[in-house]
């Protein structure tokens, strides 16, 4: 890859994580019950913003042709002291986008747009989108759903958060980073 | 009107689901369509509808969940950086040559040394046909060749390096062993013959001559294990083995598979080559491509795709070979990508489009049974770590002490329990990984049977998407490089002009040479002989002759 411009090390240092919520199956739980929790987020900033049809063009004819997004994704309780406990111990996935030329009459003019991305989900599925919005919102929105097990709930109230952490390589449009963030606190309450 | 049709070719079939939409062509007309790839009953099919000619629908992929995970090995190659056909708007397949716009260097290219055979079958497209208007007798010269093995070296980023010497037959030319020399002078390293062996049976020293000359296998022929399925060189092919043998060339078993002709012999072949696993390197199935014009009820009949064939393969085998012992072609991508982040040098790809080929290797444990690699090599996670370990090379990770780790991990992806007794993989992945030549590479063969699947296209089921990612090409003599899927699928645009372009009319060749066309057909001398009887020809009466025969 070449150098990074001073564009694409600023847009590395303004990706960051959004609208980080998470979502447990139901506020009250009976003992000896596992808790389901939905972890949501999404991806903004530089990293979305650049990887758009205009960029897709240029990294392709530089070879270019993967991104990968690795991340680690971890529930803790939330304790009134400095180290919070792990419940379910941080899990690493890649995501993929990957670039090629589309013969996709409805996309290309086979001349100057050409490009088209699809992605390869965390579980090895392809998916192709018709519009660019949709490839981007899907590609950098995460959803996944988690068990904490009985063993980690305690009886009375129980306070989790998700913590997320993103690292990405070098590529002609953006330079390597890192980001992470962290999700409101909420709280299951055990009888 | 005009404009209803425009539109109603443009418009998604109903009630299924679309997989993504591409470009072909018209199997009456040739014109470049919209297409749609679609699935429906878990399979993958292709439709297109031509405002004059009608809908096509064709099978496209018999599996549809093998598509979708092959579908993920997808790797758009570096393309051709010196092109011979310059164009700014991609219009395959017009204009193949190749074009500024083709996304793969060239990983074999067909030199046609003639297309006289010794064989008149039936089903053959390739052949010069006596008696027929516009019958050419094709032979590029010595000096013409020398110009094809020049072009393909001038190929950018990566010069190519591995030519295929076929026709027609290509033995019948009595200057093949010089032909062979002026290739490999030309700085060519992989040279392969495609033969129907039939020659080689009957004169075993040619195996020698070629070998010496720089053949580096024989590309054989070979469509079943019975005389019915395989009526070209059932008798012949074990004594071009056993010549082979002698001369320590190896073989290449090539069927084509055509459902419901030899579908059901695909376990017996592999059988075979397991037999003369010494010999036989790998067998690379070919899905029929199916030429000229033919009723859906009749393509029905006889299509058959890449997924069908490994599901029979691994009913076949009782399972030795199972469907998830396959990958895609393009799934070797990630190992490219790695050595040329280390070595920081364009490196030889196989970037064709997933659904035109795969591939896997087979060993044999100490019970003869077939073991294939992924049963001890986690293949998807040691992509999956080259991959990542490319891109902390690509992001500025100092690229030796990267290899240097890299090497000790990958050794984590093999598990020795499962590994075959006397196999060190992690060793020739090693040698693959770090050594990067030919040679390395070529252990992989030395010790296992490359089990291989190459769907050619047909105008029914043609993709553009596929095509414009082609790496195996034919070398003209007006210095083209043109992909076999333009080359053989439209016969009008390139195989048939180059053929008459550059070759005589049948009568002129017979006065120029003073021999008949005829005159160097096989009359199966070898199927004379039968078990038991002396066999002539100074070759040996191998095992599996006797079994192969045994089975009539």
């Amino acid at each position: 890859m070449p150098s990074p411009t001073s564009e694409a090390k600023e847009l590395g240092r303004s990706t960051r994580i959004e609208n980080f919520v998470c979502i447990p199956s139901r506020p009250n739980l009976g003992k000896d019950q596992p808790l389901d929790v939905k972890v949501r987020f999404d991806i903004r900033g530089g990293l979305y913003e650049v990887f758009n049809r205009e960029t897709w063009q240029h990294a392709y004819e530089k070879h270019d042709t993967l991104l990968r997004l690795m991340f680690r994704i971890g529930v803790y309780r939330k304790s009134t002291g400095f180290i919070s406990t792990a419940v379910i111990k941080p899990i690493k996935f890649v995501r993929k986008g990957k670039l090629y030329w589309t013969r996709n009459p409805d996309l290309t003019d086979n001349v100057t747009n050409r490009i088209w991305a699809f992605m390869v989900t965390e579980d090895g599925a392809p998916k192709i989108f018709d519009s660019e919005r949709d490839l981007r919102d899907t590609l950098f929105g995460i959803e996944r759903l988690f068990t904490i097990s009985q063993d980690h709930l305690k009886p009375g109230r129980n306070v989790f958060f998700a913590k997320a952490w993103l690292k990405w390589g070098r590529h002609t449009y953006i330079e390597k980073g890192s980001t992470s963030g962290s999700s409101r606190p909420f709280e299951v309450t055990v009888e | 009107m005009a404009v209803t049709q425009l539109l109603d070719e443009r418009e998604a079939p109903k009630g299924v689901n679309l997989i993504r939409k591409t470009q072909s062509i018209c199997p009456e007309c040739n014109r470049i369509l919209p297409a749609f790839v679609f699935e429906r009953d878990h399979k993958v099919y292709m439709t297109k509808t031509c405002p004059e000619h009608g809908e096509t629908e064709e099978l496209y992929f018999g599996d549809y969940d093998m598509y979708m995970q092959f579908s993920t090995y997808w790797s758009d190659g570096k393309g051709t950086h010196a092109p011979n056909v310059k164009i700014e708007n991609c219009q395959c397949p017009a204009n193949c040559g190749l074009c500024s716009n083709h996304l793969s260097h060239t990983g074999l290219s067909n030199i046609i040394v003639t297309n006289r055979c010794d064989l008149t079958c039936w089903y053959c497209f390739f052949y010069v046909k006596k008696g027929l208007e516009g019958a050419y007798v094709y032979e590029p010269t010595q000096e013409q060749i020398t110009m094809m093995a020049r072009a393909l070296k001038a190929e950018r980023p990566v010069p190519g390096n591995s030519v295929q010497i076929t026709g027609g037959e290509p033995t019948l030319r009595e200057d093949l062993p010089e032909i062979i020399r002026i290739i490999k002078r030309e700085g060519v390293d992989h040279i392969q013959l495609n033969t129907n062996g039939i020659n080689i049976a009957l004169h075993p020293e040619l195996a020698k001559i070629y070998k010496e000359a720089g053949v580096s296998n024989l590309y054989m022929s070979f469509d079943g294990v019975t005389a019915k399925t395989n009526p070209k060189n059932h008798w012949e092919a074990p004594y071009a083995i056993e010549a082979c043998r002698k001369a320590h060339l190896g073989v290449v078993l090539v069927p084509t598979v055509i459902k419901s002709i030899n579908d059901h012999e695909l376990g017996g072949i592999i059988d075979f080559a397991k037999t003369n696993i010494d010999t036989v390197r790998a067998v690379n199935f070919q899905p029929v491509s199916l030429t000229g014009r033919m009723s859906k009820k009749e393509r029905e009949k006889y299509r058959i795709t890449i997924p069908d064939c490994i599901h029979r393969i691994e009913e076949q085998t009782n399972g030795e070979v199972t469907a998830d012992s396959w990958f895609p072609v393009p799934s070797c991508s990630p190992i490219t990508h790695f050595i040329e982040a280390v070595t920081k040098k364009p490196q030889y790809e196989l970037s064709i489009h997933f659904a035109c080929g795969a591939g896997t290797y087979v060993y044999l444990d100490n019970n003869k049974k077939l073991v294939p690699i992924s049963k001890f090599v986690d293949i998807r996670g040691l992509t999956e770590y080259l991959d990542e370990k490319s891109e902390e090379i690509n992001s500025g990770r100092n690229r030796w002490i990267t290899l240097a780790t890299s090497a000790t991990k990958i050794m984590s992806f093999i598990d020795k329990e499962k590994q075959p007794e006397g196999l060190n993989m992690g060793k020739m992945l090693f040698d693959a990984l770090v050594r990067h030549d030919y040679s390395a590479i070529g252990q992989f063969h030395l010790k296992s049977l490359f089990l291989g699947m190459m769907h050619f296209q047909d105008k029914y089921n043609q993709d553009e998407e596929r095509l414009q990612r082609c790496d195996i090409h034919y070398l003209t003599p007006d210095l083209r490089i043109i992909p076999f899927c333009s080359f053989n699928v439209i016969p009008e645009w390139y195989r048939d002009r180059v053929q008459k372009k550059f070759g005589v009319p049948v009568e002129e060749w017979e006065k120029q040479t003073g021999e008949k066309l005829e005159a160097k057909l096989y009359r199966g001398e070898l199927r004379k002989v039968r078990p038991g009887q002396k066999v002539e020809m100074s070759c040996a009466t191998s095992e599996i002759f006797s079994k192969v025969s045994n089975l009539q």
